[in-house]
């Protein structure tokens, strides 16, 4: 295997991983998938995932994924109870609790998605739409319901919805966008950002869809086409024309070739490397597959996650931690619990509020997390959150956890815990000044190991994924 | 691990030891003067703090066996607490003592503080003093000779006599530095100033010198104490004052109008009273705080008055409640007044924003100046009322259910202001939906209703066709602005049914003769509960989110929370001025 | 026994970590000459106006016909513009410009753009920050390679700093320095943790790899997080004004900025956004707001530094990624545009007007036509205010527009 991505053989990148001698099926590659396809998992879990076949346990993943999303959250108490303040922000909160609650498929009853929450939150940077400008919990909980239906479905359902979806419609300012006065904003954003990238569309194409949204409104927080305001003339969009609408005019963008090379890309990017961008020829066979299968996403997911590329060192540690990921993930793989307000304000400081992304282009992610400020103030939510009166480790304290899973004293926890949260394992001489470290602190049990975490936390390795 | 259990004894240990005994053994007492003595007449006459907790035997009984306490012990939630190891570990410690001095430690406290605990601030020596008398000076002796010896042996492997001993007048003193105990006859004395020590030695043992009782202040206030407080306090405002200590008395200014119009008065009197008791009553069936300060109707400032009225006459109505009243609030306080003397009570920055509020309000009231037209129509006598509101039959159901609430007045010349009040009321209505447009909230629509031959002005808001029959709709259906008057009443509600009910209650009821009171306030735990049980989804999903539980744990801790108010019958409080005093009661009576 | 601040400075390979402790008054950090700024040299405050500002509304042709028919709304009124010329005048909401301007301590270019807009936030606001096209590549931008240049043979800590929550501009993206985003002065310490644990932290990072990896690069950053925390915590002190800035987010950001400046730092660069300015519906409340934040901010911001004797060292940038449509649109708002004007203000400045109003008459696609490329605004503060030859950092030789006093 060659160490330049530009030479990797797409055949063996996307062929399924299959457990050897030399690349054993264990608990650290499964933290790894968990980590990448969830929020992370606990070491419990870890030790069930990693009796099964990798390859079964992902098609499990999926269908798993696939079930939940037919299960509308609406009907969700949590959900409704937070709605009913009218604040995005406890949308927010409702929205980190099913996340660190997802369980990964086993022999339990069936409960959240840990992938179908993951995705969730891709589509929502993709398809950004921020409270602070939509201004209504409603809309944004109904959008929420969109990703969530289509987030492992249909990518053409789900541009079309997205389109006609208030939320959207407000966010992008097209919600008043009559015949006289296209508003071209949320037609650039269909080419640029949702479907095609820079560079797949000229300014004129835009001007073009744009006419085709026209009469697309928003009338008491729903959607309407308003015919009066619509351009019924001829348009002309890469390369087709006709006496479009709306519905014509993303079916023209949704056949183009850039779109499933644009999304596979971004999908590359978000489950498996930050950097550099994927190749073109690894790009291409899941591009043709996302084709091939009329635009489902599920598909390639699978095969994403199930891939040599994914357990290859191209992908392993080669992407930041998300705050979301950095936060939940903490409390996820220790059977955490806190307060989610707290959490959520926190995540928000260190660049990542959910409903509430910082411009249409969604967060960036990779390097862009990581900056002075957002490094200090990881470490510092991290500590309030071990600290913090309501956090709790599987109703318990860190000392009973760690003494539940036998690894009470400081090496054994180190041990334990680099496998359990770093994609890059720290080498012999930082564990060992990390059990110095240990041995150097005071207080009680559960306070010295939270200290120990919290170190731990900051170190540079802490932040891969 | 070894070393940590024996520190943790040690400090359990040591704990109890101060806490409980505190104490040292003393043989031969010379010239012991003090037997008939009461703690006040030991206490030196620059006393300016004084607490009396004259029966804390009688005290303890009345807690444990108090329903409140019974109903605790039945929670799981304390079982659950009393069976984790470091309360039992505890328990065994205490059986040790226990066993050790011969008594359990029920009768050891009874025997050691039931004579009563006193504690004083001594303003010449900057000391606190602790006095407890005993029941029984030789059992008091024997105990507290075994704990010494415990404790010493305790501490043996430190190496250090964590209570060196000397010797003042042929007491033995123990302690190091300025924290020391000794034990003279049935009395326990301990300070954190040697030298007040001494002197309360000097005292004890050369019979009767000038003590706190001679001071007049402390003579009067004696003569005010009612009944038989639990716990009672003095505090020397004056010297204290005097002495230039409370630098935040020095400004006749109080931080925001809210807290003038709670405090203000209380300011006033604080500034120039010469001190305050505090008495509190614990009975069975409830427990009472007492404040009370000395009074003169000339110490108001001119800028107060509208706190207590014309020399110090203002008296709130009775108030006005109905069967669904969760909180009633009756007041005295020509708000007008306050308003237009703003410049006198607050410093300058409150002051600016009361001017852009003041422009702001004039400007939303139609032109009209928001001090002297629209609060200057009011008279003094204000009350606010809050209801729960019932939502069996109605609909829209909101997805949060909040209480109502109305301010309820009367008018001055009512005929003339009742039109400008509605006037008003309506063109604010008219604004709200201004904005209620912009921000894409449901339209208020404006009404007349004829009830019990008045008029009443009702605005309510207008519904969506899909929320006609909605159990989860916005919070804004919980409220239908409304203004109603009967006679020269005026009633500002948050919903059309509070101003109903409020209008039947004010029907018929002959204008009473006033109560002493100057504000009075009464809150019903038992409906306030049923308010939160209406929310109980709403606050289980709070639990969930803000305490990280899980749905059963909320739903438990919800449960708990509910069952403790439920203890609870209501919570009052009352301000009066009367007999040359200014008295603050709080009173919450529990369900017996 | 190493000490804390060798552990930094090891630990890193970061260079010049001062780090004196939090105890360390001011007076001794100036003597010891290592975090003052003691040349006295010349700082830049750069504000971003997101969302692209409408230039049209901001300086305003108001005797313009084509102006007032293309803005039956929106237009600002000749009895309401605060007058610069006979024919053009501030909003009424920017009384701060207008007062700066007549303080002689603001300059107005005005037609400020690039050839072939692009309308997209993202890209035009990227062609800004790297003075690059998409078709070639964009690792660093205009200010970072300022940084890069000015490094060379001194190393500065803390050379550059962007105040605020957003994400860093990538104006400031540089090949050897990581510029740290700090979003308050309190919020860039390390509050929950102690003396040990940074110890720990630091020997861990030690000779550890410092490739350009994604490892490499949380490594360098960690490093520089740490140390750049502790100079702040040492250098913010206490500072007083008589100045009252408004109690909006860009003023508190400002003030922060002037405190900074007093303190002492050798910063050269501060970077601060007020974003909003992306007005496609009912743009008056808000443009109005939006300005009156700025104008008033940077007002108190000028007369602090005056105040403080910081006046003529530092100089302050304004500016969007594009101006906007002529037309407004049916939703009382305007649409993405292309040239609009760029304000420097301070006491280093010439002020008044330069350059032409663009014609509202001429269009370019519905957009006023530029007439000044920003590069030309770039060069005048890289060659006369930074002191750089500007041709190396913008790619090419732009020449300097006569906006400072020589």
């Amino acid at each position: 295997m060659s160490n330049d991505i530009m030479a990797v053989d797409p055949g063996w990148a996307w062929a399924p991983f299959e457990p050897s001698a030399e690349q054993p099926w264990n608990r650290r590659r499964a933290a790894h998938l968990c980590r990448r396809a969830g929020f992370g998992a606990t070491s419990e879990e870890l030790d069930r995932i990693v009796k099964t076949d990798p390859t079964d346990f992902v098609a499990s993943v999926i269908r798993q994924a696939t079930a939940a999303a037919q299960i509308d959250p609406a009907a969700d108490a949590l959900a409704t109870a937070m709605l009913a303040t009218g604040n995005s922000k406890n949308l927010a909160a409702w929205w980190l609790y099913r996340m660190l609650n997802s369980q990964w498929p086993g022999d339990n009853a069936p409960s959240h998605s840990p992938l179908l929450e993951k995705l969730a939150l891709f589509w929502h940077g993709h398809f950004a739409t921020g409270a602070d400008k939509v201004d209504d919990v409603e809309m944004m909980f109904d959008q929420n319901r969109l990703l969530r239906r289509h987030a492992v479905g249909d990518l053409g359902t789900m541009v079309l919805e997205i389109s006609r979806n208030p939320a959207m419609l407000v966010y992008l300012d097209s919600a008043t966008n009559r015949k006289a006065h296209p508003n071209e904003n949320f037609a650039r954003e269909i080419m640029e950002l949702f479907c095609l990238g820079e560079g797949n569309y000229s300014e004129r194409d835009i001007q073009e869809l744009a006419r085709c949204f026209t009469g697309w409104e928003v009338r008491r927080n729903s959607f309407r086409f308003n015919r009066f305001q619509h351009d019924t003339g001829s348009k002309s969009i890469l390369g087709e024309t006709g006496a479009f609408g709306g519905e014509e005019g993303i079916a023209v963008v949704l056949k183009q070739k850039a779109l499933p090379r644009f999304i596979v890309g971004k999908l590359i990017r978000f489950f498996m490397f930050d950097e550099p961008s994927a190749p073109e020829q690894l790009v291409e066979p899941l591009a043709q597959l996302l084709r091939r299968s009329d635009l489902q996403i599920g598909p390639v997911i699978e095969r994403i996650l199930a891939s040599n590329l994914f357990h290859s060192s191209f992908a392993v540690g080669r992407k930041v931690r998300s705050p979301v990921e950095l936060g939940i993930g903490l409390l996820r793989c220790l059977h955490g619990s806190s307060n989610l307000e707290l959490v959520a304000r926190g995540l928000d400081e260190i660049g990542q509020a959910v409903f509430y992304p910082p411009n249409v282009k969604g967060w960036d992610g990779g390097r862009s997390w990581i900056n002075t400020s957002t490094l200090l103030g990881r470490s510092n939510l991290v500590g309030e959150i071990l600290r913090h009166d309501k956090t709790r480790f599987a109703g318990q304290s860190l000392e009973s956890l760690a003494t539940r899973y036998g690894v009470a004293s400081p090496p054994k926890l180190i041990e334990w815990l680099d496998e359990l949260f770093l994609a890059a394992p720290l080498g012999t001489r930082a564990k060992q000044e990390l059990v110095e470290f240990a041995a150097q602190t005071s207080g009680n049990s559960s306070r010295r190991i939270a200290e120990l975490i919290h170190t731990l936390s900051t170190v540079p390795q802490f932040h891969l994924a | 691990m070894k070393r940590r259990r024996q520190s943790v004894l040690t400090t359990l240990f040591c704990g109890l030891l101060w806490s409980t005994f505190y104490s040292g053994a003393a043989s031969a007492q010379p010239g012991l003067q003090s037997e008939e003595r009461s703690a006040l007449d030991l206490l030196p006459p620059g006393c300016v703090a004084v607490v009396e907790i004259a029966h804390p035997d009688q005290l303890l009984t009345t807690l444990t066996e108090h329903a409140v306490w019974k109903k605790i012990l039945k929670q799981p939630e304390y079982h659950a607490a009393v069976s984790n190891p470091g309360y039992l570990m505890f328990l065994g410690i205490r059986t040790h003592i226990e066993t050790q001095i011969g008594m359990s430690w029920r009768e050891a406290y009874d025997t050691v503080l039931g004579g009563g605990v006193t504690i004083a601030f001594d303003q010449e020596t900057q000391g606190v003093v602790t006095l407890i008398r005993s029941r029984d000076a030789g059992k008091l002796q024997s105990a507290a000779k075994k704990l010494i010896e415990l404790g010493r042996q305790d501490a043996k492997f430190k190496g250090k006599d964590p209570l060196p001993e000397v010797d003042y007048r042929g007491i033995t003193v123990y302690g190091k530095d300025d924290g020391r105990f000794a034990i003279v006859g049935p009395w326990l004395v301990m300070v954190n100033k040697n030298k007040l020590g001494q002197k309360l030695i000097d005292t004890l043992l050369d019979g009767s010198v000038d003590s706190v009782s001679d001071n007049k202040q402390f003579a009067n206030a004696r003569t005010t104490i009612s009944g038989e407080p639990t716990v009672w306090g003095w505090f020397d405002v004056s010297t204290v004052r005097d002495a230039g200590l409370a630098k935040g008395l020095e400004k006749n200014q109080t931080p925001n109008p809210a807290v003038e119009l709670l405090a203000g008065g209380v300011l006033t009197n604080i500034r120039q009273t010469p001190y305050i008791t505090a008495a509190l009553y614990v009975s069975p069936e409830s427990t009472r705080l007492q404040l009370a300060a000395p009074h003169k109707a000339e110490w108001v400032e001119e800028f107060r008055e509208y706190w207590f009225g014309p020399d110090g006459s203002g008296a709130a109505e009775p108030p006005l409640e109905t069967d669904s009243t969760i909180l009633s609030l009756s007041t005295y306080r020509k708000v007008s007044d306050m308003w237009l003397r703003a410049g006198d009570l607050f410093d300058e920055r409150i002051n600016d924003q009361l001017a852009k509020a003041d422009a702001n309000l004039t400007t939303l009231f139609s032109g009209k100046d928001f001090g002297e037209d629209i609060l200057g129509s009011f008279s003094p006598h204000l009350q606010l009322i809050v209801n729960r509101q019932n939502f069996e039959n109605v609909f829209p159901k909101p997805a949060i259910r909040l209480p109502s609430f109305a301010l309820a007045g009367r008018l001055e010349s009512a005929e003339e202001t009742r039109t400008e009040l509605r006037r008003t009321f309506q063109s604010f209505v008219g604004f709200l939906n201004v904005i209620g447009a912009m921000e894409g909230n449901p339209q208020l629509d404006q009404d007349i209703e004829i009830h019990r031959d008045n008029k009443i002005y009702t605005a309510t808001f207008v519904l969506e066709p899909s929320e006609k029959t909605s159990e989860r709709a916005k919070i804004q259906f919980n409220f239908s602005p409304t203004l109603a008057f009967a006679d020269d009443r005026f009633f500002i509600a948050s919903t059309k049914q509070l101003a109903k009910d409020l209008v039947d209650a004010s029907h018929g009821e002959q204008r009473t003769e006033r109560a002493a009171s100057n504000t009075v306030a009464r809150l019903d735990t038992e409906k306030l509960g049923q308010v939160l049980d209406d929310n109980r989804e709403h606050l289980i999903a709070q639990n969930m989110i803000k305490e990280g539980h899980d749905r059963g744990e909320a739903e438990r801790q919800i449960h708990i929370l509910l069952e403790l108010l439920s203890l609870l019958r209501e919570v009052s409080f009352d301000v009066r001025t009367t007999d040359g005093l200014l008295k603050l009661e709080l009173a919450i009576q529990t369900q017996k | 026994m190493t000490t804390r601040r060798s552990f930094l400075k090891t630990s890193f390979g970061t260079s010049a970590v001062v780090s004196l402790g939090t105890t360390a008054p001011r007076f001794l950090l100036r003597a010891c000459g290592a975090d003052a700024n003691p040349a006295g040299e010349n700082i830049l405050v750069v504000i971003q106006l997101s969302g692209g500002n409408d230039g049209l509304n901001t300086i305003a042709p108001f005797r313009e016909e084509v102006y007032r028919r293309a803005r039956p709304v929106l237009a600002v009124r000749s009895e309401d513009a605060l007058k610069i010329d006979d024919s053009l005048g501030f909003h009424p909401a920017a009384q701060g410009l207008s007062d700066l301007l007549e303080n002689n301590c603001l300059a107005i270019v005005q037609g400020v753009g690039y050839p072939n807009p692009n309308r997209s936030h993202f890209e035009s606001m990227d062609i800004w920050h790297t003075c690059r096209r998409k078709t070639s590549i964009r690792k660093d931008g205009w200010l970072g390679r300022f940084l890069d240049v000015s490094q060379q043979g001194k190393a500065i800590n803390l050379p550059a700093i962007h105040l605020g929550h957003e994400q860093q501009p990538l104006a400031l993206a540089s090949q050897e320095i990581r510029v740290p985003s700090v979003t308050s002065l309190r919020k860039f310490r390390l509050t929950e943790s102690s003396q040990k644990m940074r110890q720990t932290i630091a020997q861990i990072g030690r000779g550890a790899s410092s490739g350009d990896d994604l490892l490499g690069f949380v490594q360098t950053s960690t490093g520089s997080a740490l140390s750049a925390s502790e100079q702040i915590e040492v250098a913010s002190g206490n500072y007083s004004t008589d100045i009252t800035y408004p109690d909006s987010g860009l003023a508190q950001k400002l003030k922060t900025v002037a405190q900074l400046i007093d303190s002492g730092l050798q910063t050269r660069i501060y970077y601060v956004t007020l974003d909003g300015f992306d007005t496609h519906s009912r743009q008056a409340p808000v443009h109005a707001a939006l300005l009156k934040e700025l104008s008033s901010a940077l007002d108190s911001f000028v007369r602090d530094l005056d105040e403080h004797g910081h006046g003529n060292r530092v100089l302050t940038m304004a500016f969007s990624e594009f101006g906007r449509r002529l037309k407004e649109n049916a939703s009382e708002g305007t649409d993405h545009g292309a040239a609009a004007p760029v304000f420097l203000a301070g006491q280093g400045v010439k002020p008044g007007l330069h350059g032409k109003q663009p014609a509202v008459h001429d269009l370019d696609d519905g957009d006023v036509k530029f007439h000044t490329d920003f590069r030309h605004v770039y060069a005048t503060v890289l060659d006369g205010w930074l002191g750089v030859a500007s041709a190396s950092i913008l790619g090419d030789t732009y020449t300097p527009v006569p906006a400072l006093k020589s």
